[in-house]
């Protein structure tokens, strides 16, 4: 067997710079390592995103609430009192969603529900058309005495058809 | 060997630590012997790189039944070869009678340092041969199977390479 010293020169080994630049090229070209390290700062970071998403959740839910109550506390008074007589209507419809008539078993009360029904409908109607043609924030008096007009109607049907025993609370 | 074994188990479950360990134990010896072939250390870099990005990735193929550097030796051939495919052609065999001969001739073979610069006078797949057995250390198996030649094979280019070392070394000192 022939010595490697007498076979191979200096020239021919490897610098330590070469050695270090190869290893660096391998590492590279190697699959990543399966260390555990690498699974805890992914969840880590996965934690962090999830607590980052509900800070940014909850920080748009305040600023639109903010802007919301600001825009609402600007209105002009008689807006709020469009908004005041509408809130009162759908409370009241809300506590009583359908309408139970006492009379049903009579002709005559069935025809005093049918009608009052029409009623409602049609201020409803009137309501949503006058709402249409004018829009939300119309301040004029006349729209305003107008909507009022209605609210104030639609709330007298109601309360007859309750004191009359209409509905059945 | 038992360290080896250890490491090898290392790098495949993952360990990079253990690979650099195996690259730091081989990589001197891959490297100078693929110098041989190439006056461009670049390119033997590359083969060196490839060698071992490669071994890494066939490391659950390698079942220890051969040494760990002769594995890494035939990839690192492999991969020269791959470039160099036209200069890798395996020289006609003789006969075993012919390869006994041969064998006997070459019992007095000594080795001079002049002759180091004579086998770059000699076919690719010759002085791999010779080297591989001669400075490397590798049996006729081992080479047979980094090469993808026959034993048989192995050791007759082995003789005729040295049988030719020989003849030159005596036309040379006869001429003096």
């Amino acid at each position: 067997m022939i010595d490697p010293k007498d076979m191979y020169h200096d020239d021919d080994q490897p610098t330590r710079a070469e050695r270090k630049m190869m290893w660096r090229n391998i590492e590279k070209g190697i699959a990543p390592a399966r260390a555990p390290i690498f699974f805890i700062h992914d969840l880590r970071s996965f934690a962090y995103g999830l607590a980052a998403a509900f800070v940014i959740y909850f920080a748009a839910f305040g600023a639109w609430q903010a802007v919301k109550q600001q825009m609402e506390s600007d209105l002009p008074a008689e807006i709020k009192v469009d908004i005041a007589y509408r809130s009162a209507i759908d409370a009241l419809e809300g506590v009583i969603p359908v309408t139970q008539p006492n009379q049903q078993n009579t002709p005559q009360g069935t025809g005093i529900l049918t009608a009052r029904q029409e009623q409602l409908q049609l201020l409803d109607t009137a309501i949503a058309n006058l709402r249409k043609e004018t829009g939300a924030n119309d301040v004029s008096p006349i729209f305003r005495a107008r909507l009022r007009q209605l609210y104030t109607l639609k709330l007298q049907v109601l309360q007859q058809m309750i004191e009359h025993g209409e509905i059945e609370l | 060997m038992h360290e080896e074994t250890e490491l090898l188990q290392q790098a495949k479950s993952g360990s990079h630590a253990a690979f650099r360990v195996l690259y730091d134990g081989h990589v001197v010896s891959l490297f100078r012997f693929l110098k041989q072939f190439s006056s461009d250390r670049d390119e033997v870099q590359d083969w060196v790189q490839r060698a071992f990005i490669k071994a890494y990735e066939k490391l659950e193929s390698f079942d220890g039944r051969s040494r760990f550097s002769s594995w890494l030796f035939r990839i690192g051939i492999n991969e020269m070869k791959m470039d160099r495919r036209r200069e890798m052609t395996i020289p006609m065999v003789s006969s075993e009678n012919d390869e006994e001969a041969v064998m006997q001739s070459t019992d007095d073979f000594h080795w001079k340092e002049v002759m180091g610069t004579w086998l770059y006078e000699l076919e690719t797949i010759k002085r791999m041969v010779f080297m591989l057995y001669e400075v490397e250390g590798y049996s006729h198996a081992e080479i047979a199977a980094m090469l993808n030649i026959g034993e048989s094979t192995s050791r007759s280019i082995l003789s005729r390479t040295k049988r030719w070392l020989r003849d030159k070394w005596h036309t040379e000192e006869t001429s003096i």
